[in-house]
């Protein structure tokens, strides 16, 4: 009762400042009353609004016009032809996504081919780079309160801040909140790197924390923990190449066939000897011998196969 | 030749332009659109096009031109939405372009409270320009008007009264 006194002559002052609720004011006013000033309330926000200078609105449009600028004095075909695959990419996984939304309980489910990178928004506006011969599935059914996605393959995930986003693999399962990270999950090879934020990971009954460029790797059941000089803030395969660090060689092998499509014998050579570094993604040649002639190996192109030799 | 003086390709006229009407264009497109961050992207857009387009554009007309351009950019995007609408139904309607809590807000309702608002005494507008546009504190408000916090909250209440008093609501 006291505190009613008190605020007699300031109620509304406090209430437009939000310092005190709706439910308080209704203690002072009728229900009508109540009514006319939550539309009042709005058409103060709306006067705010259009009442507040325009100086950053007046920045945006500069830096928009910049920007266009830019673009047109330095056409770059590389850039154009990039940006057009992958809105024509984004654009067919939005219509398949569309569609397969009419069936809600169904799976949806992506999956990229040889040497292409698919992108992918899922439903809360989080991004998932997908990258060659791998593929990603959910289901839209409990998704608000279960964000859980199945991935085979290799992506780079921009988890938004919400419940609990699951990434569940064969060799494990993580988890964030809202972060970036990426999965490596192929076969017996396991690797997660986080980017941003926090991330679990729980594989084999074991649980681990990453923190910001710390990684973690289970190869043929054997776990590594890592602690990686990112030199940037995704992985080097969105900018089309592939890197690897200290990891047997089949694996290495085992993406230049998902990148370009090949088969690649390596029955003569020790497949298990330790690689590091990267491929381009686009050339073969260039590709190739960035991997092989680095490791003193002999290969021989035939057809669409690859022969290794020592 | 009048018209030359004044040549929209011209930055210090642009930005002039720019200043004359941007607040009408926002306010055209928000109560067509009723959402703020629509209506603020639509009026940068068309701004840039106005930019891009300066030498058809005359400043004589220029409002008008303004008008057009935003009402183009604003009708394309209501035709995407639809189609996307047909293909997303159900997970569609946070992006919906109709934030609810400003749906009652109508043209009308506005003119008149924008009308109460500058019929408000002397002392209560200042009160409330402070703190609703120039978003300050009560606190920073009494310290500037050098009254105490409590008055400062005397006067944004007795404007709220007034306000509702000489607000037609329909």
């Amino acid at each position: 009762m006291g505190e009613k006194i008190t605020f007699n002559d300031t109620y509304l002052a406090k209430w437009i400042a939000e310092e005190i609720t709706d439910e308080q004011l209704k203690e002072f006013v009728t229900e009508s009353e109540f009514h006319d000033y939550k539309k009042i309330k709005e058409g103060i926000k709306l006067y705010e609004y259009l009442e507040t200078p325009s100086k950053v609105t007046f920045t945006n449009i500069k830096n928009k016009i910049a920007k266009k600028q830019n673009i047109k004095n330095n056409p770059s075909k590389v850039i154009s032809l990039f940006t057009k695959s992958m809105i024509a990419i984004a654009a067919t996984v939005a219509l398949i996504f569309g569609i397969n939304s009419f069936l809600n309980n169904q799976e949806i489910n992506f999956e990229s081919g040889f040497g292409e990178f698919k992108t992918i928004a899922l439903l809360d506006n989080s991004e998932v780079l997908l990258n060659a011969k791998s593929s990603l599935s959910f289901t839209k059914k409990g998704w608000k309160n279960n964000r859980n996605v199945r991935l085979n393959g290799e992506a780079f995930f921009k988890v938004q801040k919400g419940n609990t986003f699951n990434v569940l693999t064969d060799n494990g399962t993580i988890s964030v909140l809202g972060t970036q990270f990426s999965v490596h999950s192929q076969n017996e090879f396991f690797e997660v790197i986080c980017y941003e934020g926090k991330v679990k990971v729980t594989s084999q009954n074991n649980k681990y924390i990453l923190t910001p460029s710390k990684s973690i790797r289970v190869v043929d059941g054997k776990i590594s923990e890592d602690n990686l000089i990112l030199s940037d803030v995704q992985p080097s395969w969105i900018k089309g190449e592939t890197t690897f660090k200290s990891v047997p060689l089949k694996v290495v092998i085992n993406g230049l066939e998902k990148q370009f499509n090949i088969k690649i014998e390596s029955k003569s050579i020790d497949n298990t000897i330790v690689f590091s570094g990267s491929f381009d993604n686009k050339n073969l040649e260039i590709a190739l011998a960035s991997v092989f002639k680095t490791t003193g190996i002999n290969y021989k192109i035939s057809d669409s196969k690859v022969i290794l030799s020592k | 030749m009048k018209k030359d003086l004044k040549n929209i390709c011209d930055q210090s006229v642009f930005e002039e332009v720019f200043h004359k009407y941007a607040k009408d264009v926002k306010r055209f497109m928000l109560f067509k659109s009723k959402n703020q961050d629509l209506t603020e992207d639509i009026v940068q857009d068309t701004f840039v096009k106005l930019w891009e387009e300066c030498k058809n554009a005359s400043y004589d007309t220029v409002k008008n031109y303004l008008f057009t351009i935003a009402n183009h950019l604003f009708l394309n995007i209501i035709k995407h939405d639809k189609v996307i609408d047909k293909y997303q139904k159900g997970f569609t309607h946070e992006n919906s372009h109709q934030t609810p809590e400003f749906l009652f807000i109508e043209n009308e309702l506005y003119t008149s409270l924008e009308n109460a608002i500058a019929s408000l005494s002397e002392k209560q507008r200042e009160v409330f320009l402070l703190s609703r546009v120039e978003k300050k504190k009560y606190k920073e408000i009494a310290d500037e008007l050098k009254i105490s916090v409590k008055a400062v909250e005397k006067r944004m209440h007795s404007a709220l009264l007034s306000l509702k008093e000489k607000i037609n609501f329909i």
